[in-house]
């Protein structure tokens, strides 16, 4: 009951005009970034941060959360009418909604995403309500040893849900870690791999190494070869599901409402394993499997339902634990840090309006993106004509003026240069950019805990394991880390019997 | 669907051999750094203490990758596509941050969109500089004057109102 109260104070906060027009901004931003290939959400976040520094705290989280979520509606129209994703976690909507398009069926294909979109997040936007007070009150009890498995944790899935090199990955993590040290260390004060350039005294922003490793690395990958689109010509009257449809896809929805939901809280899960895992479970429970891929609605429903799902619940573990478990929640992290706020368990506590005004921001945004996307269908549509030729300039554009204005200084926009080559590499090679951002933020935080915890038991390691959380968090690490051992020795048993 | 093209076996072994090593010497330097910062102990850890662990995990990890690619085992990466237009662009970037604060917002963000048009196949001159304007333009008069990101007038100071 306290939760309603308190959200219906938030919707004051999010119902003031200025806010609304940031609810709006973003979600009109992140609708067209997430129907335009080539720019997803975490480098849209990147690239628009320092336009956050003159805008209160409130707005900027309500617009930048805006273009997380809004991508994930504008990403299903490309996949419907030009079976390429406008971000990944819409991949597996082409399957069945651009064979949906091809039989004169995208207007129920577009018009289901939309709704399934808006219900998945209105049930998520519900847990969010109920469980994020519940979470963040537990959450104080939290020492530093059960920080530090939580954040060890959180590192260790985000690793080892979004890629598939695992050890890849864990060097990326621990790069991270090193590049989230650099600057002058908080608890000695000792200056740590910074070659004496004062510009490193403070450390690398965040923004400028977002803005390389997303924004430019993005730009040099789709310089290799520029893509040419083809909108497929399709008629878009009819956009409501008929009641057949309906019939088909209804439990679908509500199967892909819970899945992306839970998926979502956990790091390194968010919207692009929800959608995969949503089609999975459909496909497993259909009386009729083999018509997955043929075009069927279940196949659009399940999936975009629950990308929205679990791109509203991941917000969970930022707001009550601190942890981006994602690489656009990340993004989102540092938009808190650069107005000097601490997400976390005390984000409740001490800034009450900022927690439930961007919670209600959300239900207001849903219905905003609902609104944009049906009537609007066909102009987000007609944004795909756009030559990526033009389009290109503004993202180098913005990108330049957003490395400068983080300090003012021309290094910034080489520091950004360095890292967008660096991103394009690592890309390259298979290396995922997403556990190096989150180690970069989330190092500092473990590193402090890890001190204090061994400071605490007079340098005991045995501290991790003696207390119920860390523990629990500890063994759930544990198994991820021994899951490959363990099924290479089952394959193998099976093999030889 | 766009789906990214796999590098062959030998190309693979080789860029993640080769990464791998790059890995291993970041390791190497790291930990070396880490030692001259003060390690500290288990029950004072030092500046170093963190960073030394972060080094030795590093360096773990890079000999794991590196017999994985010796073995052909390792998975993930694609092949480099053509190199000159990310190049173009690179050293376009290069030049930008180096004249920047020199030539000023304008002047340096119309070239560098002149590049990037140039590198996107649009050949004629005066369309390629009229976008570049316009672009730097609207841009300056967005975040300068409209959000108050001052950005560096260079030589047309003189015209800053």
């Amino acid at each position: 009951m306290d939760a309603l109260v308190s959200l219906g104070h938030g919707f004051l906060v999010a119902i003031t005009p200025v806010n609304i027009l940031y609810g709006f901004l973003g979600a009109v931003l992140g609708t067209a970034i997430g129907v335009l290939p080539g720019l997803g959400p975490p480098a849209t976040i990147a690239i628009l941060l320092p336009i956050t520094y003159k805008i209160p705290a409130v707005s900027a989280i309500i617009m930048l959360a805006g273009i997380y979520y809004g991508a994930m509606w504008g990403g299903s129209t490309t996949s419907i009418l030009l079976n390429i994703p406008g971000e990944p976690a819409s991949v597996v909507t082409c399957l069945d909604g651009y064979k949906m398009a091809r039989q004169g069926r995208a207007g129920p294909a577009l018009g289901i995403a939309a709704m399934g979109s808006f219900f998945g997040a209105i049930v998520s936007l519900m847990g969010l309500v109920l469980i994020a007070p519940i979470l963040a009150d537990f959450a104080l009890k939290f020492g530093p040893p059960e920080y530090f498995s939580l954040v060890l944790l959180g590192l260790m899935m985000a690793i080892y849900l979004t890629e598939e090199s695992v050890i890849k990955g864990l060097i990326m993590g621990v790069l991270g870690l090193i590049l989230g040290s650099i600057g002058i260390d908080p608890a000695y004060g000792a200056e740590r791999f910074t070659f004496n350039l004062v510009r490193l005294s403070g450390g690398l922003d965040f923004v400028v190494v977002g803005m390389g490793l997303f924004g430019i690395s993005e730009v040099l990958i789709n310089l290799e070869a520029p893509e040419v689109r083809e909108v497929y010509k399709t008629s878009l009257k009819k956009l409501l599901p008929t009641r057949e449809d309906w019939r088909h896809a209804w439990a679908s929805v509500v199967r892909g409402s819970v899945l992306g939901s839970l998926i979502g809280v956990l790091p390194g899960g968010g919207a692009v394993i929800s959608s995969f895992a949503s089609y999975a479970v459909e496909k497993r429970v259909s009386k009729h499997p083999e018509r997955f891929g043929s075009g069927i609605i279940e196949g659009v429903a399940g999936p975009e339902t629950a990308n929205n799902a679990a791109a509203t619940s991941s917000f969970i573990p930022l707001l009550t634990l601190g942890i981006p478990g994602n690489l656009s929640i990340a993004m989102i992290f540092v938009a808190f840090m650069i107005h000097g706020i601490r997400p976390g368990p005390l984000l409740l506590q001490q800034h009450p309006d900022l927690f439930w005004g961007v919670i209600a921001s959300m239900f207001i945004g849903n219905v905003i993106l609902l609104a944009l996307n049906l009537p609007l269908v066909g102009f987000w549509a007609r944004l795909l004509k756009v030559p990526y030729k033009y389009l290109v300039v503004v993202i180098v554009v913005v990108c330049v003026m957003g490395a400068y204005s983080v300090n003012y200084a021309a290094f910034d926009v080489g520091a950004m240069l360095f890292f967008g080559i660096f991103g394009y590499f690592i890309r390259k090679g298979g290396f995922p950019a997403a556990p190096l951002i989150l180690a970069m933020i989330l190092g500092p935080i473990l590193e402090r805990s890890l001190q204090q915890s061994l400071m605490m038991s007079g340098g005991d390691p045995g501290i991790f394991f003696r207390r119920g959380i860390s523990i629990t968090l500890l063994s759930v690490g544990g198994l991820l880390v021994l899951k490959p051992i363990m099924l290479w020795l089952w394959k193998k048993r099976r093999g030889n019997v | 669907m766009n789906t990214p093209a796999q590098s062959t076996g030998p190309a693979r072994k080789t860029g993640d051999t080769i990464a791998s090593i790059i890995c291993i010497l970041i390791g190497i330097a790291v930990a070396a750094w880490s030692v001259k910062l003060d390690l500290g102990t288990p029950t004072e850890p030092q500046p170093g203490f963190f960073t030394f662990l972060a080094g030795a995990s590093l360096i773990v990890l890079s000999v794991l990758l590196f017999v994985y690619a010796r073995l052909g085992r390792s998975s993930g990466s694609e092949p480099l596509g053509t190199l000159l237009r990310p190049t173009i662009l690179v050293v376009g970037l290069l030049i930008y941050s180096l004249i920047l604060d020199l030539a000023g917002y304008v002047i340096a963000t119309t070239m560098l969109s002149a590049v990037v048009l140039y590198v996107m196949d649009v050949k004629i001159w005066w369309k390629v500089l009229a976008i570049g304007l316009v672009v730097s333009l609207a841009s300056y008069a967005l975040f300068d004057r409209l959000l108050g990101i001052t950005l560096p007038p260079g030589i047309l100071e003189f015209i800053r109102v």
